[in-house]
């Protein structure tokens, strides 16, 4: 299917759609206006994106970045139009499984049509936010593992605390660091505790950087000397991940 | 946000003197940025310290960095600032760092530094209600957002923001609610009353200032005494209207039913 935008029309009709999902979890998305030429329109240049799954954030931001990439689209051509349309053409993929619980689900509507011009929501899409951290680190992608694990339609907080600032997320070091952190290579998921609000947690990671970022300059530091510097509240993520 | 009045390290503060910068429009539309450094002599920054300036808007929202060279040898970048759709709200920082064994360390800091506005050559003067048009606002007319200071988001289906605000009617209704909506949530929110002087850049501080200089409006209430601090919120409110004339200036709208 060729890669299209929902136009004003559209975002209406997918906006109101989400509104009425909090209300009605069953109700059919309305697939119909991804190709009503009333409601959307085909993007330029042309790439055609696949009815398809994904095991985890990070295929989907790699298909698309590919994907992207191939067909020579920039930034500035990924409003909030096209975002919206891919996030209604994959609707099930972002939605949990039967049986499986997301809280707050459906969420805000910027996890489904962007808010571009306010990065803080920005990130929050479930596809733009992916795709975001592995555009920031496609050069040595395995650097932000820990922003791309999990299913589309559970961001979690370990990602939340590093994507919503981008100060944070563009950082090589602070991101490298929080996949040796927070990553099992081996399970290909967040270690245990990493979640949580205890000592060493993501969360506790960002406050600790928030300190740091008053002596030092983060960004011209690299992921072992971050490492050094933290305290030893994170020395049991550390060691699990030299194990 | 970081607590910045620490200083275990020696950090030196860059005064705004030292720092100016100014906002261009080209002509395709895409925002760049000067930026004269000019470090006072005797800071003391070594030759080899790196500086960069860091544009932002809100305090973990859009954000691009910037190298500037080193404090011996300054250079100009290209300071297209890419990530931003406006120019409105845009801050700037200037940072000096460390190089070699404390590779990182900040020597100086620059804070919250206002860009002269496009196409101004001096600097601009300085209003105390940030202003700036957002996409997000759906229905809303606008909305005060306190991320980073006070900010007046005005919808930008609504066109340019500047139009917006200068509209009589806009001013009547919606400024006296702005300026309450600020004030509760200085006093009865923050319960803030530290500092509250012409020389503290805190944005509450630079707000209660503000406050006091209407006429009869007197000293800070206690922030602990609700029922004060709403009365004297109103007296402000009530004080702000008299002195901009709100009424007269509804009146002239309503009485010709235009606008």
């Amino acid at each position: 299917m060729k890669l299209r935008r929902l136009n004003e029309k559209g975002l209406q009709d997918f906006a109101d759609f989400i509104d009425r999902l909090a209300l009605d979890p069953m109700l059919a998305p309305p697939s119909g206006i991804l190709e009503d030429s009333e409601k959307s329109d085909v993007c330029r240049p042309s790439v055609e994106v696949e009815r398809r799954r994904f095991s985890s954030r990070f295929e989907a931001a790699a298909y698309l970045y590919n994907k992207f990439i191939e067909a020579g689209i920039s930034d500035s051509d990924l409003d909030r139009g096209v975002w919206a349309w891919l996030a209604l053409l994959w609707f099930d993929q972002l939605c949990p499984p039967p049986g499986k619980k997301a809280r707050g689900w459906p969420g805000e509507q910027a996890r489904w049509i962007p808010t571009l011009s306010d990065y803080r929501k920005h990130y929050r899409h479930l596809l733009a936010g992916p795709w975001r951290a592995y555009r920031f680190h496609s050069g040595n992608i395995e650097r932000a593992r820990v922003l791309l694990c999990g299913p589309l339609y559970a961001p979690g907080d370990v990602s939340e605390q590093i994507l919503s600032r981008q100060e944070l997320v563009t950082n090589r070091g602070v991101v490298e660091v929080a996949t040796r952190l927070y990553y099992d290579p081996l399970q290909k998921k967040l270690k245990r505790g990493a979640a949580g609000k205890g000592p060493g947690s993501a969360r506790r990671y960002a406050d600790v950087l928030n300190q740091f970022d008053v002596t030092w300059d983060l960004y011209e530091m690299g992921s072992n000397e971050i490492t050094t510097l933290l305290p030893q509240e994170f020395d049991r993520f550390m060691a699990a991940s030299r194990t | 946000m970081p607590v910045r009045s620490l200083n275990y390290t020696g950090r030196k503060r860059i005064t705004k003197e030292e720092v100016a910068i100014s906002l261009q429009e080209e002509p395709d539309g895409r925002i760049i940025f000067d930026a004269d450094i000019r470090l006072r002599k005797g800071r003391n920054f070594p030759d080899d310290a790196r500086i960069y300036v860091e544009a932002y808007r809100g305090s973990s929202a859009t954000w691009m960095r910037f190298p500037f060279g080193t404090v011996g040898a300054l250079v100009s970048p290209d300071t297209r600032l890419t990530d931003f759709d406006s120019a409105d709200g845009i801050l700037f920082r200037v940072r000096v760092t460390s190089v070699g064994a404390k590779q990182g360390l900040l020597l100086g800091e620059a804070e919250k530094i206002r860009p002269n506005e496009l196409g101004e050559l001096e600097p601009a003067r300085r209003s105390i209600l940030r202003v700036r048009s957002d996409r997000n606002l759906e229905q809303q007319v606008y909305r005060v957002d306190f991320e980073d200071g006070p900010v007046l988001l005005v919808n930008s289906s609504l066109g340019d923001w500047r139009d917006v605000v200068l509209d009589r009617v806009f001013l009547a209704l919606v400024l006296p609610c702005v300026l309450e909506a600020i004030l509760v949530r200085i006093l009865s929110v923050d319960k803030y009353t530290d500092e509250v002087e012409e020389e503290n850049t805190d944005w509450r501080s630079e707000w209660l200032v503000f406050a006091k200089s209407l006429p009869g409006v007197g000293e800070l209430p206690n922030v602990e005494d609700k029922e004060v601090v709403n009365e004297w919120i109103e007296s402000v409110v009530r004080t702000f209207c008299r002195k901009q004339r709100m009424l007269e200036r509804y009146g002239e709208y309503w009485n010709r039913g235009d606008s």
